[in-house]
């Protein structure tokens, strides 16, 4: 076995809740707003729901195959139609990776106009790239650390947001364009919970693996619950109009916030919760990266891959759209099929699958 | 200028990923050494196509095109 570190089964669902959460505020809420307005709320409860047969999926396949990653399991166990998919999740991570990396880039960009975009990527490749090399456990206990942290400051936000000036009746009419709003939605939401495929490469080093499906369905519960919370916000700040326009809408969000005369610039807080949360989002999918390479090359180790990878996702998230606009292209019309494919539709297939087998 | 950015990248590549090369290459982990200097290889590609001229590629173009909710 190429990793030696164990962690929690809490830890693992934090891992999960972390990397979901912080993609989730970044691009998934401005594709949810735009696409079912007011009605985005009932898009993410439903979504959450169909989320869950892609979490179950990769849970399951995880129970039936103890101790081997997803790579091993479609590399060993399916023939040469499992090697060609075990490459296409190998991709995926890679495009998980550098999206990553580009949003830090340009999330920086927001505030910092004058910086050259390479020296963001080249700060939080240093910083990812390090962390993968320490390997599961650090990150495991960085992000045990880290995300209660976050999570204070996510409540104290939406606390210090609940003034005058929000107005819930700008979540009203329920349903008023419609059901086709929502379902597209709800769509873009159960794509979301898709990245959850990425736990496959960490779910065999969990020290429980039977309690897998409790800590599977409770990170996707708490990560819809922190993702209330945003959709809501900026709607009944803005209206669901002025809202879908918004390229990071709870930034603005945050930027409206002032305690009496001494807090007024909250915005530095939402720069923080983005830079912790896209690190250990980036690092995630950079470890799954790395160590399902090593496993498809049954390496005995996956450490020799990091640096070389470290250039590639820096190179790659340069290529990867020419300016935001084309980056928010991609996030409406490749992001959620690609992510319906890899996180629910190939988990459910290679289950059914295994279990017509045996 | 270029030439010298490709240079300079190059050089750093090198500095930074040659001795995991060297390493796999002594420990005779031929697939380990042939991946990762094929990872390298476009790496470096990858940056001389960013130096020359950062808006002759873009992966999400080429994804967009095969989206099936592309226009």
């Amino acid at each position: 076995m190429i990793e030696k570190g164990r962690i929690s089964n809490i830890q693992a669902a934090m891992l999960a809740i972390t990397s979901l959460t912080i993609i989730g505020h970044l691009i998934l809420l401005t594709v949810v707003i735009q696409q079912s307005r007011q009605d985005g709320w009932i898009a993410a409860i439903i979504g959450a729901i169909l989320g869950l047969v892609g979490i179950l999926a990769v849970v399951k396949l995880a129970q039936c195959f103890p101790g081997i990653t997803l790579v091993e399991i479609l590399f060993q166990h399916f023939s040469w139609v499992g090697k060609i998919v075990g490459v296409l999740y190998l991709l995926y991570f890679y495009l998980m990776v550098i999206l990553g990396v580009r949003l830090f880039a340009e999330a920086y960009k927001k505030i910092m106009v004058e910086t050259p975009q390479w020296a963001f990527i080249t700060i939080i490749l240093l910083l990812t790239s390090y962390i993968v090399y320490k390997g599961l456990e650090t990150l495991g206990r960085l992000n045990q650390i880290m995300l209660p942290v976050l999570v204070v400051i996510a409540i104290s936000v939406v606390f210090l947001t609940m003034g005058e000036q929000k107005d819930y009746t700008n979540l009203l009419p329920v349903m008023g364009n419609g059901l086709y709003p929502v379902a597209t939605g709800s769509l873009s939401v159960m794509a979301w919970f898709g990245e959850f495929v990425v736990l496959g490469m960490m779910l065999p080093y969990v020290q429980q693996p039977k309690k897998l499906v409790k800590t599977g369905i409770w990170s996707a519960v708490i990560t819809l619950l922190f993702f209330l919370g945003p959709i809501t916000g900026p709607i009944a700040l803005f209206g669901p109009v002025e809202a879908a326009k918004m390229a990071f809408p709870t930034f603005s969000e945050v930027r409206y916030i002032s305690v009496g005369e001494v807090l007024n610039r909250f915005d530095t807080i939402a720069i923080l919760f983005w830079t912790v949360g896209l690190m250990i989002r980036i690092s995630i999918f950079f470890y799954g990266l790395c160590l399902g390479t090593a496993q498809a090359l049954k390496s005995t180790s996956y450490r020799p891959f990091v640096i070389p990878m470290a250039w590639l996702i820096g190179v790659g998230s340069i290529l990867l759209a020419r300016n935001y606009a084309e980056l928010n292209e991609f996030l409406f019309q490749s992001y959620v099929p690609i992510n319906l494919v890899m996180g629910a539709a190939l988990p459910v297939l290679f289950l059914l699958f295994r279990r017509r087998k045996s | 200028m270029s030439i010298l950015l490709i240079l300079l990248l190059i050089v750093l590549i090198l500095a930074t990923t040659g001795f995991h090369i060297f390493h796999s290459w002594k420990m005779k982990e031929y697939r380990t050494f042939i991946f990762q200097t094929g990872i390298v290889s476009l790496s470096i590609v990858g940056g001389v196509v960013i130096i020359q001229d950062p808006h002759l590629v873009s992966i999400s173009e080429w994804l967009n095109a095969l989206s099936p909710l592309g226009k």
